[in-house]
């Protein structure tokens, strides 16, 4: 029952960048998820339109004096489409619930920008990153 | 309630339409790996070494007769930027190239090389 039934593909041990991919249903929407892990970053992909949209550099924030209960905060720069306050609320949400310190290339293009889609987004790209 | 409904919805394996190729090559004594991901009139090719560094991003459209092209990340003068426009050109696709270029005048036309050569062998994966 736990076991996400997802259809996960794992590229090869041999080669150098470690791949995953789902696609999930979200609100009726097909999205598919990508994650490319690098030894200097991780490039992650959620799209509903089979492109990459919207490029968003995402950058975790040195904190002085980090406590395990403070959610970990992350900057994000706008890299390709359009630099308005809600590209940076999507990509904040969508990579809330990671827990990683190597900064992350998030590309999105989404139909479907409800608050709650959203959050089921991030679970399965939280899903994603940590397989 | 509206939750499960969309969890449950989300457990039936869809199919993945987006599929990432993956070929290496060993090019004047280093080993080259490619990956391509094909999109909906892109793709994304990423090429490097291992251990693999993301590195520079360079994005390039075809645009009439001058394809062209801008550094996302990384470097200005990175030698993606020069061969995402060949490909631009070449495919009619909006190409996205990252990796960390950092091999010789020589190494660079034999790595374009073979990615043609992959063109032309699998035209699906692009």
């Amino acid at each position: 029952m736990a076991a996400p039934k997802e259809d996960v593909r794992d590229s090869s041990t041999s080669f150098p960048v470690k791949n995953n991919c789902i696609a999930v249903e979200v609100n009726s929407h097909k999205t598919e998820l990508v994650c490319c892990t690098f030894e200097d970053r991780i490039f992650c992909i959620v799209t509903q339109y089979q492109k990459l949209g919207m490029l968003v550099d995402v950058t975790r924030e040195i904190v002085m004096e980090e406590t395990d209960t403070a959610p970990p905060r992350y900057s994000t720069r706008v890299l390709l489409g359009k630099d308005e306050p809600m590209t940076h609320v999507l990509a904040q949400t969508l990579i809330s619930k990671l827990d990683i310190h190597k900064p992350i290339i998030l590309a999105m293009a989404l139909k479907d920008t409800a608050p709650s889609s959203v959050k089921k987004l991030a679970e399965y790209l939280t899903q994603l990153v940590n397989t | 309630m509206t939750e499960t409904k969309q969890s449950d919805s989300g457990n039936i394996p869809s199919p993945i339409n987006l599929a990432i190729h993956t070929f290496s090559e060993k090019i004047m004594g280093t080993y080259v790996y490619f990956q391509v991901l094909k999109l909906s009139d892109s793709f994304w090719l990423w090429i490097g070494n291992s251990p693999a560094k993301f590195g520079d991003f360079t994005v390039a459209m075809n645009s009439g007769k001058m394809p062209c092209s801008t550094v996302l990340l990384g470097n200005s003068d990175s030698g993606c930027l020069a061969m995402a426009e060949r490909l631009a050109k070449r495919t009619g696709k909006q190409v996205f190239i990252s990796g960390e270029l950092t091999f010789n005048q020589i190494q660079l036309p034999l790595i374009e090389k073979r990615v043609a050569e992959e063109m032309k062998q699998h035209p699906d994966n692009f």
